[in-house]
């Protein structure tokens, strides 16, 4: 591996849940390689390597994105829509993790291609457990798909 | 035949016979005046007759004197009857002379007279010349009496003739009056029937008449008193484009005079934009088409417009147009109101929807934004607890519990909040559900709860019903967990869950042996945020019942409950509005023994 693969992307806007998301996921310990991004705009720019992250190459794509859906500039689901119609991108497992259970966003969520929707509870002890579950099932016991997969389509 | 030729025949014939009775009344008159005259004809030759036999009978005595005397003054009678007899024996001559029988007669008769004549002047000439020869004088007198017999004779007869057609002439004319009297009493009393007939006939012809005519003005004079009346206008116009008459309504209506609107034509009282409308309907009418409702303005006298529909048509005979018309303006006025009540009601409906819109962002917000900062304290606070426990004393871990406790309890209000929120938007999706089933999911959910608890179930007799199974089984999870968490402090516990016998539609109840409450506040069990119980005894949100009667709302049913303070509640409800006729309180009293 060239460029030291990104395991996580954490596309959230607001500081305090990247904390404790971030903090969850330190404290279980299962992933070190995670990248923030604040807002929509940003989280394509970096998967599709625009902008300032133009150097990156495709192909390191995030084994997984946890995606909040109210973000600034670009909306979570319009991230969702451009990530699945993209065919290079459209293998990333993304999941939802929002505030909101509102069933428009779910029934968007899931007509735009998201492998899984989690609403965030407000007691931490949950959240962490939460969190933890996630990154063990989609780093660990989910078969990915295979690399060059996008790269074929 | 109409009335009137039978009336005149009628009284024709009736003047015809009086006509009719008058000649012959006429000619019976004359026929009785030439009877009389043939009468006195009659009677003059009858008398014609004595007279001659008187004057014979005179001549032969003055013969006899003259023989007894000698003396001529005797004579006298003599010569008299001489001179008379031959006068009149034509007298008699031209009487008879319509009369054959008695001409022949007379002509008998004339000769024996003149012999009976000419025997005197001889007697009186022999006595002359020989007074004492008696013999001779006796021979003429035998001779005489011969004579004068047969004179006698011939007389008697004419007489006797002139008798008879005396008698028969009267006959004839006693006949004749006889006749005449039949006549002219049949045709007479013939004529007055036939009046009286005609006249009784045509009495009652005018009385006919008579009450048609009071018909007529009688329904005139409703008419007039409608025309009067009316609180429609009604209007006779010409085709010179003038009304004709109008009744009084106009002038209550536009406040204008009766004589103002008919100076003018009717069209300068017309809406100058409705004028080419009402000359174009005009001319419908004129072409014979009928005007069923037509609406135009006209004008006040105070300068407004007034809505009229009309209703008109020509009467061709007259050549007038009758038309009525009725004030719309108020009808319009009304409408319009309404058009602008219902656009209020538009724009109402709009702004009433563009505030559910706003609610539901509300909503979205709070379930995002409002969240996360819950999320946030607890989330650091727990990281305090557990990365810098070493660092805090035990108050201070204590007061971190506490905060996270509370943010926990917020967290859940707006949970059940939201939910509850998201239940009025929602859309019922009734299908049939075993409620049995439901029930047994509800408590494998409930089951951490439930651990170490001793309960005793009675769930039996739940029907099948029509519901939407998701909001229900949120009843049965409200219901459910209440009577588990304030049943808490029995050991056992007893909780139910069936059915009101034979109920329809069926209601269903759970019930509990715990510590219920008093039947006081139960008009505050089903308020949002209302507890009966503190946080420390029972813990909740206050959210649930509220969450539950909404649900029931929304399936057309109803839900209570009956509780005593330490004897447990039951809650029951339906799912549909009630179809039979006794209430629930009923059905309960029943069910519940």
């Amino acid at each position: 591996m060239k460029h030291e693969e990104i395991e996580i992307l954490l596309v959230e806007d607001n500081s305090s849940d990247v904390d404790l998301t971030l903090h969850a996921l330190r404290h279980h310990k299962i992933a070190n390689r995670i990248h923030v991004a604040r807002d929509g705009e940003e989280a394509l720019d970096f998967i599709f390597c625009r902008g300032p992250h133009s150097t990156r190459s495709l192909d390191a794509l995030p084994r997984f994105i946890l995606l909040d859906l109210k973000l600034p500039k670009v909306d979570g689901l319009e991230v969702l829509r451009q990530l699945k119609s993209d065919p290079r991108t459209r293998s990333i497992p993304v999941v939802i993790l929002t505030a909101s259970r509102e069933e428009c966003d779910l029934i968007q969520g899931y007509q735009n291609g998201v492998n899984s929707y989690i609403q965030k509870p407000v007691d931490f002890d949950q959240f962490t457990e939460l969190v933890k579950n996630l990154g063990l099932y989609w780093l660990v016991v989910n078969e990915p798909p295979p690399r060059s997969a996008a790269a074929r389509k | 035949m109409t009335f009137r030729t039978k009336l005149s025949a009628g009284f024709g014939l009736a003047v015809a016979l009086l006509l009719a009775v008058g000649v012959v009344s006429f000619r019976s008159v004359l026929s009785s005046k030439e009877h009389n005259r043939l009468v006195a004809h009659t009677y003059e030759v009858l008398k014609t007759l004595e007279s001659v036999l008187l004057h014979i009978t005179e001549a032969e005595s003055a013969r006899r004197g003259f023989q007894f005397t000698s003396e001529e003054r005797y004579l006298e009678k003599y010569h008299s009857g001489l001179r008379a007899l031959p006068q009149e024996l034509h007298a008699l001559q031209r009487r008879l002379a319509d009369n054959p029988d008695q001409q022949r007669r007379l002509a008998t008769l004339a000769p024996l007279i003149e012999q009976r004549l000419n025997l005197l002047t001889e007697a009186i000439a022999l006595h002359r010349r020989e007074p004492a020869n008696n013999a001779v004088q006796l021979q003429f007198t035998a001779r005489g009496k011969e004579l004068m017999d047969q004179i006698r004779s011939a007389t008697l007869e004419m007489e006797k003739e002139a008798e008879q057609l005396l008698a028969h002439r009267a006959e004839a004319a006693a006949a004749s009056a006889r006749q005449t009297e039949i006549i002219i009493v049949a045709g007479t009393s013939l004529a007055l029937a036939l009046a009286l007939i005609a006249g009784l006939v045509l009495r009652r012809e005018m009385a006919i008449r008579q009450c048609a005519e009071d018909r007529f003005r009688i329904l005139g004079e409703r008419f007039e008193r409608f025309f009067t009346l009316s609180i429609d206008l009604f209007a006779i116009a010409g085709l010179d484009g003038y009304f004709k008459r109008l009744n009084p309504a106009w002038e209550k209506t536009l406040g204008f005079t009766n004589d103002e609107l008919l100076a003018r034509p009717y069209l300068e009282f017309v809406h100058p934009e409705d004028r080419e409308r009402t000359l174009a309907e005009a001319e419908k009418l004129r072409s014979g088409s009928e005007t069923p409702a037509f609406e135009n303005r006209y004008l006040c006298k105070d300068g407004s417009y007034r809505w009229l529909l009309w209703s008109a048509r020509l009467e061709p005979e007259s050549q007038l147009i009758y038309a009525s018309a009725r004030d719309l303006t108020e009808r319009r006025r009304a409408a319009d109101d309404l058009a602008g009540l219902n656009r209020d009601l538009q724009h109402h409906a709009a702004e009433l929807e563009a505030s559910n819109k706003e609610l539901e962002t509300f909503t979205y917000s709070v379930s995002h934004d409002l969240r996360a900062p819950l999320r946030h304290i607890d989330g650091f606070s727990r990281i305090l607890l557990e990365d810098y426990s070493a660092s805090l004393d035990p108050e201070a871990r204590s007061f971190l519990g506490r905060i996270r406790d509370s943010t926990q309890h917020m967290g859940r209000l707006v949970d059940d909040l939201l939910n509850l929120s998201s239940i009025g938007r929602q859309e019922v999706r009734p299908q049939i559900t075993g409620l049995k089933t439901l029930v047994d999911e509800v408590l494998t959910g409930l089951r951490p709860e439930l651990a170490d608890r001793a309960i005793e179930w009675h769930i039996k007799d739940l029907p099948f019903v029509e519901c939407d199974p998701g909001l229900l089984r949120q009843v049965f999870a409200n219901l459910l967990s209440n009577a588990v968490k304030y049943s808490r402090p029995r050991d056992p516990a007893v909780i139910s869950v069936s059915v009101v016998d034979s109920s329809d539609p069926p209601v269903l109840f759970v019930r509990d042996n715990g510590v219920g409450f008093s039947m006081k506040y139960a008009d505050k069990l089903f308020g949002v945020f209302q507890r009966l119980h503190r946080q420390e005894d029972f813990e909740g949100t206050g959210v649930g019942l509220a969450t539950v009667q909404r649900i029931i709302h929304k399936h057309g049913g109803r839900i209570w409950a009956e509780a005593e303070l330490d004897r447990g509640a039951t809650f029951y409800f339906t799912l549909g509005p009630a179809r039979s006729q006794p209430t629930p309180e009923e059905s309960i009293q029943r069910g519940a023994v």
